[in-house]
């Protein structure tokens, strides 16, 4: 039999709830959150028994608290800097490199729970239903124990890190960057990582040139213009799904109070800054094709996306409503662009590889 | 004195000017009928929190005039022929006349409650006006849609018909300068849940489950909007069955749509159970409502203690 507790911020359980640290045995799953991200803010949790906490297998659990589906994120930059090396004859160190992608897979991994655990502290998760990996909202694991896998986690990443710093000291500069960039991010005391403008800077330097340059370095190798144009071109399309979500959210993040680009731009100029971006990303993909890659490759990839860009266009241009299916149909089409785009370069990058 | 429902005159022709064509004969159409649930409530507030007799008829004014403006937009902006058994004033008087008549009626609470002086009512007034605007333009904007969710449903019910009921049992504290935070963070949540029960419920009289008043059925679908629990059912259903769905005329072609009347009944049982976890909360919120209650106040509980069985259930109180 399950009950309801609520709590206001000033209340010394509050936390305890919060983190999950309340009871060995129970767990709170927050209902209901008011005035989130307030002195005022207001939970509702409802106690259940872990016995009767609702799970999916393990190994669904596993892939959705970490996230698995979105380490993509991570890899494929590897697939782009590394094919590059490849082709070029510049890989020098492909241990280094190995280690390099173990500590960022695990660096990502802890990045991604570390942010479930600030989005549920913060609020964000409790107020948007289908944002981060739910696995401390529907129980699964506390708050607490998300925190304590984020540190195994990020101490994993530290450790693969060492050998590579001390082989190759530039990756060591690239580490700080990130570090102070993920650290501004994360003690920013008013809203979640996602749902801040800067929070948007920080997530394309994380995921773009700052990515793509320190796995260039931990392959032994120097930095090139190349590679910083193939870290921004990943970062723009990384950021265009940030947006997209962002997107789909901005009634309930609008009336929650967080702040975001698109929150910031409201409904209909949201939908031009999606086009502009999608845009935007196309033309550079053709310039990067034209400056370091084959150029046939750059007309044939901006006609395909092109051709594939109409379902998105056409949704867009009708779409009038921030509540609606048609929100989620935006986000399919954006992430089947996203898929397509990600299909075209490793076919190109197995061609390059194969000539 | 135990004052009774039928001493509250919400409305009154003298109180709108004389020389206005048509305006008092579409008021007076437009208030008669309705059953006043809303004004109801605000008498059981107001007994309860010995609010004088003046200030209870303003509320209750201020709840039925809100209310009523709404109707009157709602019915030209959902092209609906009859209220209430009668023609809609849209149809009766023009558009142009319906339109302004709800827009009047909505300065008029302005010009009552400021008159009241107590300027956190008038804000939170103002509110609960602008929240019943964006849930109207929402909802409009999801007619038609078939794919819509139970919770993209509920965020336009939360502004369209919660804010009322939150209202309701809130406004009555702040007429009394009763401002505790946490008091009034009990009643959002408690009007949230109440309306969100008697959304669902009115919904669920369209599929002709506890349809007493016999509301015509499938009329919401018929008309393009899935309601609550039409996306309850259409819920993780491909295309080709919700198409299947929509079409349904009459409730047994609904039924066939689903696969026969126990898959109905199964859905039904689940929207109930999912419902009776929000009269849970419900009963929780009321809970931690007693300690904000003065002494003498605590028959309030009491009061609204049924009001989920009467809302959701349809059930007369049973005390």
């Amino acid at each position: 039999m399950s009950r309801f507790v609520t709590l206001t911020k000033g209340s010394s359980d509050f936390y305890p709830y919060l983190l999950g640290t309340f009871s060995k045995t129970e767990r709170a799953l927050p209902v209901q959150t008011l005035n989130v991200n307030s002195a005022s803010e207001t939970v509702t949790f409802k106690i259940v028994k872990c016995s009767e906490v609702v799970k999916p297998s393990p190994i669904v659990m596993f892939f959705r608290t970490l996230k698995m589906r979105s380490l993509l994120l991570v890899l494929f930059p590897l697939l782009l800097v590394l094919t590059k090396n490849v082709v070029d004859l510049t890989i020098r160190d492909p241990l280094a490199a190995l280690i390099a992608t173990m500590g960022v897979v695990f660096a990502y991994v802890a990045m991604s729970l570390r942010n479930d655990f600030m989005d549920h502290m913060k609020g964000v998760d409790r107020v948007i239903e289908r944002s981060g990996s739910r696995a401390i909202q529907n129980g699964w694991m506390t708050a607490a124990q998300v925190k304590t896998l984020s540190n195994v986690f990020l101490g994993l990443s530290l450790l693969m890190s060492v050998p590579v710093a001390l082989g190759y000291p530039q990756v060591l500069i690239v580490l700080v960057i990130a570090l102070l960039v993920g650290l501004r991010a994360q003690f920013n005391k008013r809203s979640s990582f996602k749902y801040r403008i800067g929070g948007e800077i920080s997530l394309f330097l994380m995921f773009g040139p700052l990515l793509s340059i320190g796995y260039q370095y931990a392959m032994g190798t120097w930095l090139d213009l190349e590679v910083v144009m193939l870290g921004c071109l990943w970062g723009w399309l990384v950021l265009f799904v940030v947006h997209v979500k962002n997107f789909t959210n901005i009634m309930v993040s609008s009336q929650a109070g967080f702040r975001n680009t698109v929150n910031w731009l409201g409904f209909d100029r949201s939908k031009t800054l999606l086009g502009v971006w999608w845009i935007v990303f196309m033309i550079l993909n053709f310039m990067y094709h034209l400056e370091f890659a084959g150029m046939y490759w750059g007309w044939y990839l901006t006609i395909v996306l092109l051709f594939c860009s109409a379902n998105f266009f056409y949704r867009l241009k009708n779409i009038t409503s921030p509540v609606g299916s048609d929100l989620a149909l935006i986000l399919r089409s954006s992430m089947n662009l996203f898929m397509i785009t990600m299909g075209l370069w490793v076919i190109e990058c197995l061609w390059y590889l194969s000539t | 004195m135990q004052r009774t429902i039928t001493d509250l005159k919400v409305y009154d022709s003298k109180d709108f000017p004389a020389y206005l064509p048509k305006l008092n004969k579409l008021y007076d159409d437009l208030f008669s009928g309705g059953k006043g649930f809303r004004a109801k409530l605000i008498r059981m507030m107001a007994d309860n929190l010995s609010i004088p007799a003046k200030t209870e008829l303003l509320l209750a004014q201020t709840i039925e005039f809100i209310h009523n403006a709404s109707l009157l937009h709602d019915d030209l902006i959902d092209r609906s022929h009859l209220r209430r058994g009668k023609t809609t004033a849209w149809v009766k008087y023009t558009p142009e006349y319906a339109v302004l008549a709800g827009d009047y009626l909505l300065a008029r609470v302005m010009v009552n409650l400021s008159g009241h002086g107590n300027i956190k009512l008038v804000q939170y007034t103002a509110e609960v006006i602008s929240d019943l605007l964006e849930g109207e333009w929402l909802q409009d904007s999801v007619v038609g849609d078939f794919f819509v969710t139970l919770e993209q449903l509920d965020r336009i019910h939360n502004l369209k018909t919660a804010s009322l009921f939150k209202w309701c049992i809130r406004a009555p504290f702040i007429a009394q300068e009763r401002y505790d935070e946490e008091l009034h963070q009990i009643l959002s949540e408690m009007g949230t849940l109440l309306g969100q029960l008697f959304q669902r419920s009115d919904d669920l009289l369209d599929y002709d489950i506890r349809n007493e008043e016999g509301k015509a059925i499938l009329g919401d679908l018929k008309s393009g909007y899935l309601n609550s629990f039409g996306a309850f059912v259409c819920a993780g259903r491909t295309r080709q069955e919700i198409d299947q769905i929509v079409k349904s005329k009459t409730m047994d072609d609904y039924y066939t749509s689903l696969g026969g009347k126990d898959k109905f009944d199964d859905k039904l049982k689940q929207f109930d159970k999912k419902n009776e976890e929000l009269i849970a909360m419900y009963d929780h919120h009321l809970e931690r409502l007693k300690k904000h209650l003065k002494p003498g106040e605590e028959k309030l509980l009491s009061q609204l203690k049924p009001l989920t069985e009467i809302l959701y259930w349809r059930r007369k109180p049973s005390s």
